[in-house]
């Protein structure tokens, strides 16, 4: 079930009406229940995939503080145990012919394994999700869930489950259990970011993914180094519109039952340097990896030595969470080398701050704030081009980027897309609100929501729907 | 509490709500009426980016336009001719309707609807539209083993066949094909967004100058050649005709076309190509005279009239920009040569009247 | 430890390693992560000079803009850790 299908419409129209309806004491009965629904309209294995990696994980949670006392082995075994699911689900056909071809020798895959086993949608945010669970627990910061429908509901929300966000248990858990009120503002906000989600994703993103010519990735070579540049920025426009969208959309359903989720994107292109953007892009996910990769491993580093200029520390924890960010993603190699750019980046960015006082970025002249924003745009776009292509590929487009041997005008939906990308952006970071627009006076906001749904609507009927980019990882 | 407050565990919903929402559908009523309006004042509509029907394939696009121009100024369209590019720079439909009344003294009102890069599959869908919309007598389809390969214009029929609009009117209805048919401003919108592409762009510019206002495209300019050459470039297509194998769903088309006889007369005729175009195939004459066999069979079938055009000796090279496009001598010499045929057939009875 | 020696102890740690400026006048109340002067990464350095130098272990779940975004909150955070007084 698509979520911006009519038949997911219908049926968080369904949910939400029964839900306001029942008791408080069967909300998150209906919840649970709605949401093992959704996922079996996916395949019908991928609930009972997910029921057992949920029971396996409040079991372990419940093992692992014996009489107040932590236990290692049980948090060791329990992240093992979601990392070898993870592994067997997603990872098999690449791991599995890589090392059995080491083992004959040969280094590399010598011959062909077919492997068909079903990826479940969704699965490596619930892996995310249950880890830090585990780690929170195992520090004590949150006591094991006691309720098996809480943490399956938790597990298993619907809104979450495709893309997340990655949401943490301490602060998504004590929402089930306490009364949740929907007024008039939830649920204007929540109508709003609705709105603005099925902008990004289908005016913006859907439009401008169905004029990029599908060989630019496959075949670079066959373009010009104008065209390869426009592309490579179009794409990144329609990954963000496509996950801020699939972000906005179901935190706007969520909060119609009373529950919020994690921002996901905060305008990441007017990030001035690397560690901001980090903290602007996919966040649920940038924060998982600073809380339990970069922090541990920079406090473990930093006790050597709490200089700044620690190089250890300057090194390792960013490039461990770049590259387990990576390969988070998709384990290929292309993969891994995109983290390795990403991780370079935070490397370098903090190594070349160590030799100047910090100004604060609001507080520089706006000229030079653009240029850091466009210089970060600039090289998130190169580090890209290992995301979007395998090694080889990736090599020819940088190659061709800088052959320009004609210049062809770009396709105009393109810069008027990225212009409506930008200026949503813009409102939003003016004025630090992401439904700024609900400041407005009533009529210009009924004008602007009237040329919205004509604008969704018309983006519909011109092209099919496009699955959600993020739902593959 | 009042009415319009709902107040339950969770809900707690108090008057005044949905004005925002009210006030933006009504705003977008008051928008999508103004701007249909708009859409229809005929003055406006020069200023409009031109109407299309979202296919991709931007000559249909200005074919309509042409076709909704001429319609307004006759009222009506006796016949059509259709078929691909062969047909497009080959048949004048001006030239034609003065050949045809000079031999029956009577007018005929013609507008050439081929397009470039069509195969039967697109040229079948089309006919069964145009006689639908327009009810014309007569439908001249131009075919040739050239448009039988598997492969000739499959992608552009791929587009035209998944055309929301052509699918509309062969009984697939859509909100989409719905507004295509009914809307301007839609069609408008359409026509805007197709050309933010600049190849579209392009396309558009150069097929609204070639293309006379009876859909001829003979304003394009003679190629300079001293014989004409052979032009399939792509190396795909060069082995599709080289390895010809008839198309069965192409074969399958014209036979829905000849189905088509009850609701006008339906002529086909083979459209010559220079002996140049023998060698694309790898059997040559033997190839091409196979796929012409294969119509003769599929016309006697359906007792359908099938015209024998080659070896049209009534022009020389110069009536020749290609192997297999007639030049604009050509065209004219060929044009000419169709309307008095056509006429005399109808003259002596052997083809029904067309005109009203 | 007293408030004052924990805050000033900071402020130099701060404006020397973190800003780079010792003679930043960094106020008590100044948002150090909503204001860009430093990022929510170098939090590990704070949160281990508060290990190292007052021997207080701050958890990563502390370690948040809601709670050390200024100096004030800095100091709050490390004397509730200890389990201090606050006041």
């Amino acid at each position: 079930m698509n979520i911006t299908s009519l038949i997911f419409c219908g049926f968080v129209i369904i949910v939400v009406a029964l839900y306001y309806i029942i008791p408080r004491r069967a909300q998150n009965y209906l919840l649970l229940t709605a949401s093992y629904v959704f996922f079996a309209t996916w395949a019908w294995q991928f609930p009972l995939i997910l029921f057992v990696l949920t029971l396996l994980n409040f079991k372990l949670a419940q093992w692992l503080r014996y009489r107040e006392r932590p236990r290692p082995a049980i948090l060791w075994s329990g992240i093992g145990v979601n990392i070898l699911a993870l592994a067997f689900f997603k990872y098999s056909n690449f791991f599995v012919p890589e090392m059995l071809g080491l083992l004959q020798g040969t280094g590399g895959q010598s011959f062909s394994l077919a492997v068909n086993i079903l990826l479940p949608v969704g699965l490596s945010y619930r892996i995310l999700e249950n880890i830090s669970y585990l780690a929170d627990v195992y520090r004590g910061q949150i006591p094991a869930a006691s309720n098996l429908t809480d943490f399956s509901l938790y597990s298993a929300y619907f809104p979450k489950l495709l893309s997340g966000p990655i949401e943490r248990a301490r602060s998504f858990m004590p929402q089930l259990t306490q009364q949740r009120i929907v007024d008039n503002d939830t649920i204007t906000r929540s109508f709003t970011l609705i709105v603005i989600g099925l902008v990004r994703k289908i005016v913006i993103a859907d439009t401008i993914s169905g004029v990029i010519p599908r060989g630019v990735f496959v075949t670079p070579m066959n373009y010009s180094g104008l065209e390869l540049s426009t592309w490579l920025v179009a794409e990144t426009f329609v990954i963000y519109n496509d996950f801020a969208g699939y972000t906005d959309i179901v935190r706007g359903v969520s909060g119609l039952f009373g529950i919020e989720l994690s921002r996901n994107f905060s305008h990441p292109f007017f990030s001035r340097n690397f560690f901001e953007m980090w903290t602007r892009w996919h966040i649920t996910l940038s924060f998982w990896l600073r809380d339990y990769i970069y922090m541990p491993l920079s406090r473990a580093l930093l006790r050597r030595n709490l200089s700044s200029r620690n190089t250890l520390n300057l090194i390792i924890p960013p490039m461990a969470a770049m590259l387990i960010s990576g390969l988070w993603h998709w384990a290929t190699i292309h993969m891994l080398m995109w983290g390795a750019v990403v991780g370079l980046y935070l490397v370098f960015g903090r190594i070349l701050s160590l030799w100047r006082p910090v100004i604060q970025p609001d507080k520089q002249p706006m000229w030079r704030q653009i240029i850091k924003m466009l210089a970060v745009f600039l090289l998130i776009n190169l580090s890209l081009i290992f995301f979007h292509m395998d090694l080889p590929t990736a090599i020819n487009f940088f190659r061709g980027l800088f052959i320009w041997k004609k210049l062809t005008m770009p396709d105009l939906h393109v810069p008027l897309m990225i212009g409506l990308s930008l200026l949503i952006d813009y409102f939003q970071y003016r004025h630090k609100d992401e439904v700024v627009f609900l400041r407005w006076p009533r009529l210009v906001q009924s004008t602007v929501l009237a040329v919205a749904i004509l604008a969704i609507f018309l983006a519909t009927l011109m092209k099919p729907a496009t699955p959600f980019i993020y739902q593959g990882f | 509490m009042g009415i319009f407050t709902i107040t339950t565990q969770t809900l707690r919903l108090r008057r005044p709500f949905g004005k925002t929402l009210g006030f933006a559908v009504v705003i977008l009523i008051i928008l999508v009426g103004l701007c249909e309006g708009i859409a229809r004042i005929n003055f406006i509509q020069r200023f409009l980016p031109m109407q299309s029907i979202g296919s991709g394939h931007v000559t249909i696009d200005v074919k309509l336009s042409r076709l909704n121009t001429f319609v307004k100024k006759e009222g009506r369209v006796d016949c059509f001719f259709l078929g691909s590019s062969m047909v497009y720079r080959a048949i004048n439909p001006e030239v034609f309707q003065d050949a045809y009344k000079s031999h029956t003294g009577k007018d005929i009102l013609c507008f050439n609807f081929a397009l470039g890069g069509v195969s039967e599959l697109s040229t079948s869908a089309l006919s069964e539209i145009l006689i639908k919309l327009y009810q014309p007598k007569l439908l001249i389809i131009g075919t040739s083993p050239l448009n039988l390969r598997e492969h000739a214009g499959l992608g552009t029929a791929k587009k035209i066949l998944n055309n929301p609009w052509i699918k509309y009117h062969l009984g697939f209805f859509s909100i989409n094909g719905w507004l295509i048919d009914n809307s301007f401003a839609f069609r408008h919108y359409v026509g805007f967004r197709t050309l933010l592409n600049p190849l579209a762009r392009s396309k558009e510019q150069k097929k609204e100058l070639e293309m006379t206002a009876y859909g001829f495209g003979g304003r394009r300019a003679d190629k300079k050649h001293a014989a004409p050459r052979i032009t399939i470039k792509a190396p795909q297509e060069l082995e599709d005709v080289k390895d010809y194998e008839n198309s069965q769903s192409n074969l399958a088309a014209i036979e829905q076309i000849m189905q088509l006889k009850n609701q006008a007369t339906i002529l086909f005729i083979e459209m010559p190509c220079h002996q140049s175009a023998f060698s694309l195939f790898r059997r040559g004459e033997e190839d091409y005279d196979r796929g012409i066999g294969m119509i003769d069979n599929a016309a006697k079938r359906y007792g359908m009239q099938f015209w024998h055009t080659m070896p049209f000796n009534f022009m020389s090279d110069e009536g020749w920009n290609d192997s297999r496009h007639m030049s604009s001598v050509g065209a004219e010499i060929f044009s000419r040569w169709l309307g008095e045929t056509v006429g005399k057939a109808v003259k002596q009875g052997t083809l029904g009247d067309p005109t009203r | 430890m007293e408030k004052k020696e924990i805050k000033e102890k900071l402020r130099t740690f701060i404006c020397t390693e973190l800003i780079r400026n010792p003679a930043y006048p960094l106020s008590d109340d100044e948002p150090l992560i909503t204001g860009g002067l430093i990022d929510s990464f170098s939090l590990a350095q704070i949160g281990v000079f508060a290990e190292v130098t007052f021997g207080v272990y701050i958890p990563d779940i502390d370690l948040t803009v809601e709670n050390v975004n200024t100096l004030n909150q800095m100091v709050i955070c490390i004397l509730k850790t200890a389990g201090k007084n606050v006041d």
